[in-house]
């Protein structure tokens, strides 16, 4: 038994069986997010896997606004400028985000066209509004629906490497038409770099916020 | 990896990584090259490393390192999206040349279906208690 509370005696077990709605922060004990383990709070280190686990994830407001900060800003020029620019018999044209989704629809292929768009326009502006929001929600501790946000945190965690979709099909393009003598050629283009780093912008801010805040200030009613 | 005939071209995996390298999109090349070559033959060798050792009950220094890496770049490998972003990139081009899929393809969705399989019997938690059951007792008798 000793063992599962991190070399502790379980002398608090007394006080983790009594009252329910209490976090384990409250209890003077914290979850390693890397092997589970309960540790004391004040241990710096973890007891099991010799991780950093910090009761709650350091500055995880700040750092996590930070980045969505950053995000917004490229999230404009990664829409404005072209992501592709095709060579096609001379002639240049230069497709951004929406443009090759449109693209792909005058086409016809309408699947194709709503994959491309919940992947590289939904999804990074759903994860930046959706973040912001949770951000806020624990920032200013909006009460009720705590388990509806935390949701909310798993689903924007689930999807966010979905938007690489993008940028890893212009690199397959990029690479696969080169036919020579300016008949046919793919290049990148500048809202491809701005893209990219939205996406990883986003997944590192998912990353750093802290899905706990959501619930201190619910517990503490 | 797809060979496509109008005149004849064929793409690899790196390639696609190096095609992105020659304009000033060298970052993004970086990312296309971690995330769909680097990490996963890390994860791969770590997931080898750590699940061998358990296996044969030895202990090494580095193996809750090894494991802590494991865990924290599981996240950057991206083939399940590569293999999507494939998908569409055939389908844009399939109304205008002639499409051949290499067996490089097919080696790469073999791979995609073991990766799932390993993350899907990867017990983390469980793994963690026998590398601090090993670690307890190499510590014992150094």
């Amino acid at each position: 038994m000793s063992k599962i509370f991190g070399g502790v005696l379980p002398s608090y077990l007394a006080v983790a069986m009594t009252p329910r709605n209490r976090s384990a922060l409250a209890q003077g004990l914290k979850r390693c997010p890397t092997c589970g383990l309960l540790s004391h709070v004040g241990t710096v280190r973890c007891t099991g896997c010799g991780g950093h686990c910090p009761a709650r994830k350091v500055h995880s407001l700040q750092r996590t606004s930070a980045l969505l900060l950053c995000g917004y800003v490229l999230y404009i020029p990664a829409n404005l400028y072209p992501m592709m620019i095709v060579e096609q018999f001379g002639v240049s044209e230069q497709l951004t985000l929406m443009g090759g989704i449109l693209a792909l629809l005058d086409k016809g292929l309408v699947p194709i066209a709503v994959l491309v768009f919940v992947a590289s326009v939904l999804v990074p502006l759903l994860k930046l509004l959706g973040l912001s929001l949770l951000v806020a929600n624990a920032r200013w501790g909006w009460q009720g629906q705590a388990r509806f946000w935390t949701q909310v945190y798993r689903l924007i965690l689930f999807v966010g490497r979905w938007s690489m979709l993008d940028i890893f099909m212009i690199g397959i393009l990029v690479a696969i038409v080169d036919l020579g003598g300016g008949v046919s050629k793919v290049l990148a283009g500048p809202a491809a770099l701005a893209f990219a780093a939205v996406v990883v912008l986003t997944m590192f801010a998912a990353k750093t916020f802290d899905p706990r805040l959501i619930w201190d200030k619910q517990l503490q009613l | 990896m797809i060979t496509f005939l109008g005149s004849r071209s064929d793409s690899t995996l790196l390639a696609s990584a190096a095609a992105l390298c020659t304009a000033e999109l060298w970052p993004v090349a970086l990312l296309v090259f971690l995330a769909s070559i680097l990490v996963p033959i890390v994860n791969i060798v770590l997931a080898l490393l750590v699940s061998g050792h358990l296996l044969l009950h030895r202990y090494h220094p580095w193996l809750a390192g090894w494991l802590h890496a494991w865990h924290h770049l599981e996240e950057w490998a991206m083939l399940e999206v590569y293999l999507l972003s494939i998908i569409v990139a055939c389908v844009k081009l399939s109304d205008t040349v002639n499409l051949y899929l290499g067996w490089g393809l097919y080696a790469f969705v073999a791979l995609l279906v073991v990766n799932v399989l390993l993350l899907a019997h990867f017990d983390e938690q469980n793994f963690w208690r026998r590398v601090a059951e090993l670690s307890g007792r190499g510590n014992d008798t150094p």
